[in-house]
């Protein structure tokens, strides 16, 4: 009841001011006046009885003040007024307001930034029920999953062997699914156009508890073996884009390469499937993708654990389960070794609730040390404001000396200062948010490309907004901490030990360029060492030229041309696409650079002692393949029309391959064995780079296409064009069209998978470039205000010493002496900071070094160069003043 | 509630509510009991309740504006009061407060408490 009316006033007070103010007001007077009748019922004359009343009242003013000091929300206003204040003094002094508000929001929006994408990448939970007990059942071994990359780790016949366990034996979980991501291809016939998509097991939507915004999800029902015509359930964002958000998609079907399938369900928008960093638009049933093989390793099996299992009990109860269930999905085609590998392998479950992501192990160490990196960006901001806010605070020593002699109190001085740290700082959360999600976007712009999109669920959430609070929080505490500190001197009046205090405020401040200094010693190392890495991938030695290759993947129908003619079409294309105009040379291959699928093999290498066996990789080519590529034969011959399915096989073998398995002898006529195929080593090819730029080369035994029936049905084709010539798409989709109309084609061009797969590198590089850069700005703004202040303190020192004859250059080593000794103790400091920042960047770096020492000679170099030029032009202005004129204006 | 236990020894710094004779110490709370009992008879203007309270304690306490308004205006903030514009005895306009069922509950209470305080004190001071 209080507590209720408390409230109502308190809502009174604030929301119709105006008039409680009125009524306030009005009552006073009218006591005023009932008093004044009192005196004059007395006796007394009306003159006097006034005179009498406002005595005793003592001040309409004072009496109305003690009232609202009464009201409730009376400490509110206070803090409100604090604020309005704090605005109002900002307002006046526009280009403090802007440095700090600046600089605050460079720091920030770095930090932020970088959270966010921290955020949506490593902490946040999937939008589904209960995500907290999901979690991922991995195979794991020494020999483990070599084939595999992503998540695929699970065969289609181990996955029902595993959901039969479900059934059965297994405790561990109160439901499992098993997924797979793809890419579905909505173009029935021509160029591609692929959109984002799972294979599902037929419980993957009801284990995650997600539901529908139309029709149904998939159940068991529809993921039977051998289904036909399975439904799909599409992506919110799919129907939106495809249907129109129209209601009668559920009657609609979707014409993919793999068949039809009829819509039967929408996801909400917020479901973007299990892994992040990436989204899937069509889910079909597991049965639908025809991959039934038990040597198949596609799929991620995730599941929702029974309440008190951690990952742990459920790790210890699946070590009792495995021997069971791979004895009975141990692929027929191994040998028996595989088979006794694949036996050894071990399942062990991890916490899942944040889904699974390729991206989040991809970017888990660069993003930490972005994280790092912006961390120091906010000290050097929060250092810069803090020196400017000590400059500010000491102009405005007059203005709080007064407030101390009318009667503030310290702690009401403090807190005036503190909430303009506030105010600032949070100007500059905002506007630090508000380039944070410019960042962000060019940080995903970045490391997205045209084939491989990258969407993070990036919406506001609390962890961001507790996040940013923090961020203001200890930025007001670092920068607002000194003025405060320094209200104390005010309160003393101590306009007498301004000597004292402005000398230990100056140390201040060059300690906090230091700081900046030093920062900017560690991000500017940072900057180049990440350059230096983009640079270095860049030259690498790949073994083929990267300009002017054109891929173009051809995928064919299954029936259409016939399999027994795949071969003759083959052919056909080659010779076609080479007559093309521009173009150099044409072939094709199982594994072109940088895109192809992996194939890694077993090879075994017969020897003067015994067999050797080791994992190599093998390259299925045509015959002008070496050619097209630019890639130069070293010894022997290229695979050439001689080479048949009826001739003998022959390989091509690279240096890196006869370096390890055939040292010292020649290899030529040797032979190589895979499988159940023998190969007669015809030529030696140089080492090239397979499937990325980073790794060191691997043995590649290439082989003859030709020589093997029937070809697939997809075919990667390199086109490699005369140098400046327009990589002729429209000309090969032409061909294409006249020679397999049915056909699908994908292009793109080497350089650009070559970016791509730099994506890393450059985003480290340019992300590290700009905050090295605001360091340098932000120093440099440090070291020009404290020479331009000590410079304007000494302005009548230097103006005496100027009039007595002193020479401008000896004056102004004096004024620089310091800055210089102070950049120094921050070059030291910030060196030895990149130790243990050098160890961080290791992983990332590439043909450098991280704690290489001629990286920080640079650095030295540039900062120095930087503060130099900050503090000489304040320092060359002082000694230019003519000494007449600072004397007199002293 | 102001606890009377709590404020013991405390001095009001509130000017203007004074001992008439001379500006002694008062517990603090007491103000708000004098005014629920000003009050306790019927609704009065603020002045009345001024006049009120001098009357009750034969002159003991002079209730001065600077803390009769605070005093009031918290009280009615509290819902112990409510007030309206009536005219005065001499007609003027003025602002009339009365007490609401919580004020009498309130007084009720204060009251009991500060017998039993005053009382001990009495006892205390005896022995």
């Amino acid at each position: 009841m209080r507590l209720i009316s408390g409230l109502r006033a308190m809502w009174r007070n604030i929301a119709h001011r105006t008039a409680v103010e009125r009524e306030l007001d009005d009552e006073v007077r009218a006591y005023a006046e009932l008093l004044a009748d009192d005196f004059r019922a007395k006796g007394v004359s009306a003159q006097e009885a006034h005179r009498a009343a406002r005595a005793e009242l003592g001040g309409v003013e004072s009496v109305k003040e003690a009232v609202r000091q009464a009201q409730r929300g009376a400490r509110l206003r206070s803090w409100w007024q604090d604020v309005a204040f704090a605005a109002r003094v900002l307002r006046r002094s526009p280009s403090f307001t802007a440095a700090t508000v600046g600089s605050l929001a460079l720091g920030i929006g770095a930090t932020a930034a970088v959270f966010g994408l921290v955020n949506a990448l490593q902490l946040r939970t999937l939008p589904v029920s209960s995500p907290e007990n999901l979690a991922m059942l991995r195979l794991e071994g020494p020999r483990c999953c070599r084939h595999t990359g992503r998540n695929r780790q699970v065969s289609l016949p181990l996955w029902r062997e595993i959901s039969r366990q479900l059934a059965n034996d297994q405790q561990a979980f109160a439901g499992l699914f098993a997924f797979a991501d793809t890419r579905f291809n909505l173009a029935p016939h021509g160029e591609v156009r692929y959109v984002e998509g799972l294979f599902v097991s037929g419980d993957f939507f009801t284990v995650l508890g997600v539901q529908p915004v139309l029709g149904r999800i998939l159940t068991s029902d529809d993921d039977r073996p051998g289904c036909t015509g399975a439904g799909a359930v599409i992506s919110h964002a799919l129907w939106q884009a495809e249907f129109g958000g129209r209601a009668d998609v559920l009657s609609q079907t979707l014409n993919l390469r793999s068949g039809r399938s009829p819509i039967v369900g929408v996801m909400p928008p917020e479901f973007l499937g299990v892994e992040t960093g990436r989204r899937f638009e069509i889910a079909l049933p597991l049965c639908a993708s025809g991959f039934d093989r038990a040597d198949h390793w596609w799929l991620a099996v995730m599941g929702r654990l029974k309440p008190g299992w951690s990952p742990q009990q459920a790790t210890a109860h699946f070590a009792t389960l495995a021997p069971g269930l791979l004895q009975s999905a141990s692929p027929p085609t191994y040998s028996a070794e595989m088979a006794r590998d694949f036996l050894t392998l071990k399942f062990s479950v991890h916490p899942a609730h944040n889904g699974v992501s390729v991206l989040r192990t991809q970017y888990r160490e660069p993003l930490w040390i972005l994280f790092a990196v912006a961390g120091l960006v906010l000290i050097a901001a929060c250092a810069n404001v803090a020196s400017l806010s000590l400059v500010r605070s000491t102009a405005r020593e007059a203005e709080f000396s007064l407030r101390a002699a009318l009667g503030a109190s310290t702690p009401r001085l403090v807190r005036q200062l503190l909430v303009e740290g506030v105010v600032i700082a949070v100007l500059g959360a905002i506007s630090g948010l508000v380039l944070a999600h410019f960042a962000q976007e060019g940080v995903l712009a970045l490391i997205s490309t045209p084939t491989d999109r990258i969407v993070l669920a990036r919406g506001p959430d609390w962890r961001l907004f507790a996040f940013t609070a923090l961020l203001i929080g200890l930025t007001t505490i670092a920068f607002a901490i000194a003025p405060a500190v320094r209200c104390r001197e005010w309160k003393l009046g101590g306009t007498n030990n301004r000597l004292t205090s402005r000398r230990s405020h100056v140390y201040a401040r060059e300690a906090l360029v230091g700081v900046q200094i030093a920062m900017s010693v560690v991000l500017v190392s940072a900057a180049l060492l990440f350059m230096l890495t983009t640079r270095n991938l860049l030259a690498a030695d790949r073994g083929f030229r990267v300009n002017d290759l054109l891929f173009a993947h051809v995928f064919m129908n299954d029936t259409d041309p016939p399999r027994e003619r795949r071969a003759d079409v083959q052919r056909q294309l080659v010779a076609r696409l080479a007559e093309l105009p521009g173009v150099a040379a044409v072939a094709h291959a199982s594994t072109p650079p940088l895109v192809g699928t992996t194939w890694g093999i077993v090879l075994r290498v017969p020897s003067a002692n015994g067999e050797i066996k080791a994992e190599a990789n093998r390259n299925q080519v045509s015959a002008g393949y070496f050619d097209a590529m630019q890639m130069p034969l070293l010894a022997g011959r290229q695979f050439n029309d001689g080479d048949t399915t009826s001739s003998v096989k022959v390989a091509v073998v690279n240096e890196t391959l006869v370096r390890l398995f055939l040292a010292g002898v020649n290899p030529l006529g040797r032979r190589i064995m895979d499988g159940d195929d023998s190969f007669e080593i015809v030529g030696v090819v140089r080492d090239s780079k397979l499937y990325s730029l980073r790794e060191p080369f691997r043995p590649i035994a290439y082989t003859a296409a030709s020589q093997f029936a029937p070809p697939s049905s997809t075919v990667r084709f390199v086109v490699r064009t005369a140098t400046g010539a327009v990589p002729g798409v429209d000309g090969v989709r032409r061909t294409l069209a006249e020679i397999v109309p049915t056909a699908g084609v994908r292009f793109g061009t080497l350089s650009e998978v070559v970016n791509a797969s730099m994506q890393t590198e450059r985003l480290m590089a340019s992300l590290s470039m700009c905050f090295g850069a605001i360091a340098i700005l932000l120093a440099a703004v440090g070291v020009y205000g404290v020479v331009s202040c000590s410079a304007a303190t000494r302005r009548r020192e230097i103006a005496i010493r100027l009039a007595l004859g002193a020479m401008a250059p000896h004056v102004m080593r004096a004024v620089l002496g310091r800055v210089l000794v102070v950049g120094l103790i921050g070059l030291m400091a910030g060196a030895l900071m990149t130790i243990p920042a050098a160890s961080l960047a290791r992983s990332i770096a590439y043909g450098i070094d991280a704690g290489d020492p001629r990286v920080l000679l640079v650095v030295a170099g540039i900062i120095l160069t930087c503060g130099v030029v900050a503090a000489w032009l304040p320092a060359r202005r002082a000694v230019r003043t003519d000494p007449l004129i600072a004397l007199k204006t002293e | 509630m102001v606890s009377y236990r709590a404020s013991i020894g405390t001095t009001s710094t509130r000017k203007g509510f004074a001992v008439a004779d001379r500006r002694a110490a008062l517990l603090q709370g007491t103000l708000d009991l004098l005014i629920l009992k000003a009050l306790s008879a019927g609704e009065l203007h603020g002045l009345g309740v001024s006049r009120r309270v001098e009357q009750i304690t034969d002159g003991t306490f002079v209730v001065q504006p600077g803390s009769l308004f605070p005093a009031l205006h918290r009280l009615e903030e509290a819902g112990w009061l409510t007030s309206d514009w009536q005219p005065s005895e001499n007609n003027r306009r003025a602002k009339y407060y009365r007490l609401t069922k919580a004020g009498r509950r309130q007084l009720g209470q204060e009251t009991a408490q500060w017998n039993r305080i005053s009382l001990a004190i009495a006892r205390a001071l005896e022995t």
